[in-house]
């Protein structure tokens, strides 16, 4: 199983650029579980960054284990169904969160 | 359609509120719904803009990116539920402060939220049948102002103001068809005399939406079925968003995808500009389009009706793209002020008429 860093890391070979055009915004992952740690990650001008540590103020925060992020960027399990069982929490407008959902080419497991 | 956008112009209050702060003041809507229904920010008008002001100020940047000299605009609409003339036409004013020629026709247009769109469509058959070559239209609405202290809708009502310049010439994107879907369904309303708005069905929750659905399916369905398009053949959609609810509403029946609507609603950062909603959203798309992209859009205005339309861009918007004054810079331009301003600002204190000149 990946780490948190590992994945963390990865996120800006996973974006897609082309969905997040004019989409500016400062996420920040307040994670527990068995690797605690904050990441903040920057959305801007179709680009995304990643910096440990909460650098920013966030627009959407999202909050759980480390574990269940990395399953989700892994596509061990469906992100939405990691919120609907409420292993991972999004605070923000809804709208953010849904749009955060599709930015992602992230792996289909079989 | 040989008729399309030549360039665009927006302009927005820079005072805003945050959601908590109205919050703190009343307490009349359980916060969690906040980020249920996307409501985060919204804008306050300035002591001295209005309807007016915002929309001369869009249309001084749309006139200014079409290079147009002011003789060539041969109409000018001012599509608005608030405008500060109950009799009275507003779009004269605008004719003077602009400099525009008196020949060209001019005239206000209401349909609440989709005054803009429809002005828009207005216009366009104007020039798509050869009566006008150019034509101003500004969508612009400040329902800040028209909305009462502690009814919840305080949370989201916002100002704004779009401006399209349109002709057949040099356009950025083409417009490419257009359906249309209205009957009478009430939901908010204003009757004559009134400064506040009234809300016919509640703020949040189904009802809240009653209307919605009613026309943006029938107008969506038959802008598709005109056209032998399917949603999959749009890159982007700008859709109402008076709160985060409408978009998904929209999005869900009309089967669009999540990717093609959400990444445009802006309620979160400026709240609901009215007229200027949906158009807030389709120059925000513009800003960062390119040649080729087919943009859809899809107003509401209460009361009620829907506008479906289609446009296409074109190359001259890669050639043409502006640089400054873009939706997302317009956004981040802002100063935040607490309750007790905003009520100054937007004219909702019992006030002494000597507020200004009782230093003596």
């Amino acid at each position: 199983m990946s780490t948190i860093k590992e994945v963390m890391m990865s996120l800006p070979s996973i974006f897609k650029p082309e969905k997040a055009k004019g989409w500016n915004r400062v996420i920040l992952f307040d994670l527990a579980g068995q690797e605690p740690s904050k990441w903040t990650l920057t959305v801007e001008n179709g680009v995304a960054t990643v910096e440990e540590g909460a650098t920013k103020t966030p627009k959407l925060t999202i909050s759980g284990n480390s574990e269940y992020i990395v399953q989700m960027f892994t596509g061990e399990v469906p992100p939405m169904k990691l919120v609907n069982a409420k292993l991972l929490k999004m605070q923000g407008p809804m709208m953010d969160s849904i749009a955060f959902s599709g930015l992602w080419n992230i792996p289909k497991k079989g | 359609m040989q008729t399309g956008i030549l360039s665009y112009g927006v302009a927005l209050p820079k005072y805003r509120i945050e959601a908590a702060e109205i919050w703190k003041i009343w307490k009349n809507i359980s916060t969690s719904f906040f980020d249920m229904l996307s409501i985060s920010e919204r804008g306050v008008l300035g002591p001295e803009e209005d309807t007016l002001t915002l929309a001369v100020a869009a249309a001084r940047t749309a006139l200014e990116r079409s290079g147009l000299v002011p003789e060539k605009i041969g109409a000018v609409f001012l599509g608005s539920s608030t405008s500060p003339y109950a009799t009275k036409a507003a779009a004269t004013v605008m004719v003077d402060a602009l400099g525009l020629p008196s020949s060209a026709l001019s005239t206000d247009i209401q349909c609440a939220d989709k005054s803009g769109s429809t002005a828009l469509w207005l216009a366009a058959g104007l020039i798509e049948a050869g009566l006008v070559e150019y034509a101003l239209v500004v969508a612009a609405d400040t329902l800040n102002r028209h909305t009462q202290p502690g009814m919840v809708l305080e949370y989201v009502a916002s100002a704004g103001a779009v401006a399209f310049v349109l002709g057949k010439e040099g356009c950025i994107a083409r417009l490419e068809g257009m359906a249309t879907h209205a009957h009478d369904q009430n939901d908010y309303f204003r009757t004559e005399g009134e400064r506040f708005i009234q809300p016919g069905a509640g703020f949040y929750g189904w009802v809240a939406n009653w209307g919605l659905l009613d026309h943006v399916v029938p107008a969506g369905k038959a802008l598709f079925e005109k056209t032998g398009l399917t949603p999959a053949d749009f890159s982007k959609f700008a859709v109402p968003q008076k709160t985060g609810v409408r978009p998904l509403m929209t999005m869900g029946k009309l089967e669009l995808d999540m990717m093609q609507v959400l990444p445009y609603v802006l309620t979160a950062q400026i709240g609901d500009c009215g007229a200027a909603g949906a158009m807030l959203s389709l120059a925000h798309i513009l800003d960062f389009a390119e040649p080729g992209e087919r943009v859809g859009v899809i107003d509401f205005g209460a009361g009620a009706g829907s506008d479906a339309w289609s446009l296409v861009c074109t190359d001259a918007l890669a050639e043409r793209r502006p640089e400054n004054g873009l939706v997302i810079q317009l956004l981040e331009d802002k100063i935040m002020v607490d309750y007790a301003t905003m009520l100054k600002y937007e004219q909702k204190l019992i006030q002494s008429p000597h507020r200004l000149s009782n230093f003596y």
